[in-house]
């Protein structure tokens, strides 16, 4: 088992304090695809961050899961290195075969020559490609996706989505998303994050209609500029194709 | 609906296959690797750059020696002198700042179940004592080569000074570098606090010369110790009266006692 047990925690900015988990517990076995939808700004990403222990929690206790891996995270790579000296960091790091991961990440990122290239001179996509490549090579009993759970261009989208369902049959999934969507068909435990805890629901269209009751309170209150710059950058009717629909 | 309750006891989680667990010491050769390119870039000139600071302190301490008139309080050249207290004290003062790297070096890499602070603390301080040594060369080969000097009376000495320096810069480096995961405002603590460790280390003067009276404060500095030790074995006609190594390796043991304590308390 692993997960969150009675954490408490805050996010600093500008001097002010946000609560993020107050006394929240979230227990999964490692098996389990759990999804957590939660309204953009309720710190869907600090929460990867605690489980993943980049940070710490104000009180509570984080119970690590030692083979957890990032879905397609590619915040660990270099941009001075090439692809391919960062991929055999990250086998190393891994205790995995750099040249059998170089290998996989090479023929399932697709990026050709490229791949011998500094990350300087990739764009977000390829990025993307490599980040999923490298997660996709390396065998982990649960995967952690904040907000995503395929990239780049729609054709790899498809193949990753593929992929994912594949490993998803022996690995367990945490995903913490405001696009429930994207979980709908992956997950078989759903949450929604409210009031700095997490509320279980019993299934996909209760956590849907309470994360849509969630946005709508959102929305009827001013937005902070934090929320309003991710509400900009994400496509509004992807986000809410549930209540139009 | 029901909400999410408190679950029983976690059981310890199934250690990942064995294939796929690293040993620590593959992960620090890894963190390594990546601690040379995000120092030196993928350029020579880089690396260049990095190798040079060590000369330009030399430079500078030289003209400071010269604008004051002060000469060499041992039978030695200026140059070689000035070397013999700076290359310790550059072994120091990098590796305290390697320390709070280290945070820089594995932040992004937490997220991976298999690393962890540790690895990046013991990956930068290697580095650094990599870097040590190479800066001995450098700064040593140039005045040997372009002023022709060259002392080294006691080899092992002069080499187990330098490791002194290096691991009080560690001990040092450890304890801010944990406590200012608490506040930030520890580091900048630790940074003040070694401020004036350039001046009162021995590298403009050697212990010998400190008044009893003064050495009673002076003495109590550790890297005054590491400073004297490394200069008896360089300089040739230098014989330290006050260098005690016995206590410098004290204050290293204590030092990462300490560093592991507060290390234990923030829960690695």
């Amino acid at each position: 088992m692993w997960g969150l047990l009675d954490c408490t925690h805050y996010y600093y900015r500008f001097g002010q304090t946000i609560p993020i988990l107050k006394d929240a517990t979230l227990a999964i076995e490692e098996h389990e695809k759990v999804a957590v939808l939660a309204p953009p700004g309720h710190g869907k990403t600090t929460i990867v961050r605690l489980l993943t222990g980049m940070e710490s929690p104000e009180s509570g206790r984080v119970l690590r899961c030692p083979d957890a891996w990032p879905l397609g995270y590619a915040g660990g790579f270099r941009p001075e290195m090439t692809a391919e000296n960062n991929i055999r960091s990250i086998a190393k790091m891994a205790g995995m075969n750099a040249d059998e991961l170089s290998a996989f990440v090479h023929d399932f990122s697709e990026l050709g020559d490229a791949y011998y290239l500094p990350l300087l001179n990739y764009t977000n996509r390829m990025k993307a490609r490599l980040g999923f490549g490298t997660c996709f090579g390396i065998p982990a009993k649960v995967y952690i996706a904040d907000d995503k759970l395929t990239g780049g261009e729609p054709a790899f989208r498809e193949k990753c989505t593929r992929e994912l369902e594949h490993r998803l049959q022996t690995s367990g999934l945490l995903c913490l998303t405001s696009n429930p969507r994207a979980v709908q068909d992956v997950c078989d435990r759903f949450y929604v994050m409210e009031d700095g805890g997490f509320t279980a629901c019993d299934d996909f269209e209760e956590a849907k209609e309470m994360l849509l009751y969630l946005l709508e309170e959102q929305d009827s209150l001013p937005l902070r500029s934090d929320v309003a710059a991710q509400r900009i950058d994400r496509d509004r009717d992807d986000l809410l194709f549930f209540d139009l629909a | 609906m029901t909400t999410a309750g408190t679950p029983a006891a976690p059981t310890a989680s199934e250690p990942a296959p064995a294939s796929h667990r690293p040993s620590d010491a593959s992960v620090i050769e890894a963190l390594i690797r990546r601690e040379l390119k995000l120092r030196f870039g993928e350029e020579w000139l880089g690396v260049l750059g990095a190798y040079m600071m060590p000369l330009v302190w030399v430079a500078a301490v030289y003209m400071a020696f010269k604008f004051f008139g002060r000469s060499t309080p041992v039978y030695t050249d200026l140059i070689t002198f000035i070397i013999s207290g700076l290359i310790p004290y550059a072994a120091f003062r990098f590796t305290v700042n390697a320390m709070n790297r280290s945070r820089t070096l594995v932040r992004s890499l937490l997220i991976y179940p298999t690393v962890g602070r540790r690895h990046a603390v013991v990956a930068t301080g290697l580095v650094e004592l990599f870097n040590s040594f190479v800066v001995v060369a450098i700064v040593m080969g140039v005045n040997y080569f372009v002023f022709g000097n060259w002392e080294m009376e006691h080899p092992f000495d002069f080499t187990f000074g330098i490791l002194l320096s290096w691991l009080l810069g560690a001990g040092f480096g450890y304890i801010f570098v944990n406590l200012s995961e608490l506040k930030q405002i520890w580091w900048l603590i630790g940074q003040a606090l070694l401020r004036p460790s350039f001046f009162i280390s021995g590298v403009f003067f050697t212990g010998n010369e400190v008044p009893e009276r003064l050495y009673d404060y002076f003495g109590w500095n550790p890297l005054l110790h590491a400073i004297e030790v490394t200069r008896t074995g360089m300089l040739d006609n230098y014989e330290s009266r006050v260098a005690s190594p016995t206590y410098a390796i004290l204050c290293i043991v204590g030092l990462f006692a300490v560093g592991l304590g507060t290390r234990a308390v923030l829960r690695d």
